[in-house]
């Protein structure tokens, strides 16, 4: 497992690790029932504290990434698909909430703004 | 405790080899063997007693898991460890030389004046600073020697003859000498323990 | 979780200085980082939690027991680094060992040479000798070597160079490895060390200011800079402490969301510094008062 940690970043070190491990196992480089290293071997190597290791670990298990066995260590879960689209599905959701508000403030009406996503959904292609 | 009273063994060992011929040299010297042994036996105690009194080796004594009772204690112990020690070198001394024993009442009297002076100069310096004191005591018992020797001064046959009155007792005229002397030992080590509990380090 | 080390309501007098009813614990598997000015109560409360002095008031607990019954077994499981050298200066490390080897019940001769060849220690040489990062080392060997689950450092960096700090923070974090042990170290300099600590404990003027996981610092701090015009009786009390000079002011604030909504872009926020903070909250009471 690779993680790159910048002390000079705005971003906490504990969302650097989350995200780097994330991208890892969306691209596949870490596969499902991979073991990571634990916490203390990690934070060792990066040369941080434990508790920053403890809470990145803590926030891919909240989102389903990894999974821990007591005395065994921390793996990477089976990514399931349903779960991810439902995932996804929220952060569209959000975006597109934020669009609308967005819209709204500056009084385009629901019409141009379906048009306009049209425009984007297809240009896409 | 008994690691505490090892420990002052091992830091003193080569104190105590360099100090026996020496005691050896005063014994040849024909002065009191009462006298020598008090005064070695002192010397021994007062060493053992300066090299633990920087703050910083209190902090480690403290920091260890030992109790300030047990620092105190292992001192007033050691006292009695090293008396003996020295004691035993004038049995040897006098059954090697002069094929006689040493008298009870002498042996006795070495311990008693040992804890004597112990007894003060031990709260003494846990309440000041045992270095003046051990030079000055050590610098004041050669200058009475010294002086005493050049000028054939009454002073230790004042002394001597005040040991030899004591010797002199009867066995239970002894006992309780030994008995108030062994009070006012504890009563010093009382005192020590009380002052060593409120030193801050 | 468990804790190490409790202090409940200490209140300590020591000639002008007084510790002010101290709460704090310290996590077992944790770095903890005792952080402060000089001459807060950084070395009184260590002592306090080494038993060197005695509280006034409240009660000191270490692996869940108290002194008063509890001292010598509490002390065989405390390894300590002190800032100057304690041990006898005229003998070698090799004496060293004999005269501690029987204080301890877990001594484990082994694992003091292993640390003594990787720490590359000289066993002949006298300990006066030692340079100040040998000494921590033989601290640490000694520790170590007896099976220590709390290791208590006062001012374990002062006077060790920059190199020397990073090695020993690879120590330090081996030492953490296994997780069954327990590192509290007092500091000013808070430079490389405050990476590796777990919780922050600040105290300020005899008082504990905060314990908190170190990440959170920089969740709830931030440095504020923005203009000076921003700066009214109200707004004033959102900060610790405040530096103004003709271009701006500077400011620590203990709530960086609060900041946000109040004065969104219109000024610049940073992650603070250990040492800021320890600056803003001095410059902070000396306002008030």
């Amino acid at each position: 497992m690779q993680i790159i940690i910048s002390n000079q970043s705005k971003e906490p070190i504990y969302e650097q690790i989350c995200v780097q491990v994330k991208t890892q196992i969306l691209k596949g480089e870490l596969e499902a029932g991979e073991a990571l290293p634990s916490m203390r071997q990690l934070a060792k190597d990066l040369g941080i504290s434990v508790i920053t290791t403890k809470r990145a670990y803590e926030e891919l298990e909240k989102n389903g990434f990894i999974y821990s066995v007591v005395g065994k260590g921390s793996f990477v879960s089976e990514q399931n698909n349903e779960m991810m689209k439902e995932r996804k599905m929220k952060v569209i959701e959000e975006q597109l909430l934020s669009a609308v508000e967005n819209s709204k403030e500056i009084g385009i009406p629901l019409t141009e703004l379906i048009e306009l996503l049209t425009l984007l959904y297809r240009e896409e292609n | 405790m008994f690691n505490l009273l090892k420990k002052d063994f091992i830091l003193q060992k080569n104190t105590m080899i360099l100090l026996l011929p020496i005691f050896i040299l005063f014994l040849t010297q024909n002065t009191s063997s009462i006298w020598n042994a008090l005064i070695f036996s002192i010397a021994l105690a007062m060493n053992a007693f300066a090299l633990d009194e920087k703050p910083q080796i209190n902090k480690m004594l403290n920091a260890l898991p030992y109790t300030r009772k047990e620092i105190v204690s292992s001192k007033y112990f050691g006292t009695l460890l090293y008396t003996v020690l020295v004691v035993l070198v004038v049995f040897a001394w006098d059954i090697l030389v002069h094929s006689t024993f040493t008298g009870w009442k002498e042996t006795l009297l070495i311990f008693g004046l040992v804890m004597l002076a112990i007894s003060f100069l031990f709260p003494f310096s846990y309440q000041f600073k045992s270095q003046y004191l051990l030079i000055g005591t050590l610098g004041l018992f050669g200058i009475i020697m010294v002086v005493a020797r050049i000028f054939d001064l009454n002073m230790a046959g004042t002394l001597m003859s005040t040991f030899e009155y004591i010797v002199s007792l009867n066995g239970s005229e002894i006992l309780l000498l030994a008995v108030l002397v062994s009070f006012v030992y504890l009563i010093s080590w009382a005192i020590s323990l009380t002052i060593y509990s409120r030193k801050v380090f | 979780m468990e804790n190490v080390i409790e202090l409940q309501g200490v209140n300590k007098m020591l000639g002008s200085f007084q510790l002010t009813d101290m709460n704090l614990t310290v996590k077992k598997g944790f770095i903890t980082g005792f952080i402060g000015g000089n001459g807060v109560g950084k070395s009184t409360t260590i002592k306090l939690m080494m038993n060197l002095l005695q509280p006034d008031k409240g009660v000191v607990k270490v692996f869940g027991l108290e002194y008063k019954q509890h001292e010598k077994e509490i002390k065989q499981r405390i390894g300590f680094v002190f800032d100057e050298n304690v041990y006898y200066e005229h003998i070698t490390l090799a004496q060293l060992r004999k005269l501690l080897r029987p204080a301890y019940h877990n001594w484990d001769d082994a694992l003091f040479d292993e640390y003594v060849r990787k720490f590359e220690l000289p066993l002949k040489k006298k300990i006066k000798t030692f340079s100040k990062g040998m000494l921590m080392k033989t601290s640490l060997t000694i520790a170590l070597s007896h099976h220590a689950e709390l290791i208590i450092m006062d001012e374990p960096t002062s006077g060790l160079d920059p190199v020397f700090r990073r090695e020993l923070l690879d120590i330090l974090q081996e030492i953490m490895a296994d997780g069954t042990k327990t590192i509290f170290f007092s500091t000013h300099i808070t430079s490389d060390l405050d990476k590796i600590a777990d919780y922050i404990t600040f105290i300020h003027n005899g008082e504990h200011v905060f314990t908190k996981e170190a990440f959170r610092i920089e969740e709830d701090y931030a440095i504020v800079k923005g203009g000076i015009e921003l700066l009214d009786r109200d707004t004033e009390k959102e900060f610790i402490g405040i530096r103004k000079s003709s271009s701006g002011f500077e400011a620590l604030t203990a709530n960086k969301k609060k900041i946000h909504d109040v004065f969104g872009d219109l000024v610049v926020t940073e992650k603070p510094s250990i040492e800021d903070l320890m600056f803003y909250t001095k410059k902070g009471a000396e306002t008030y008062v």
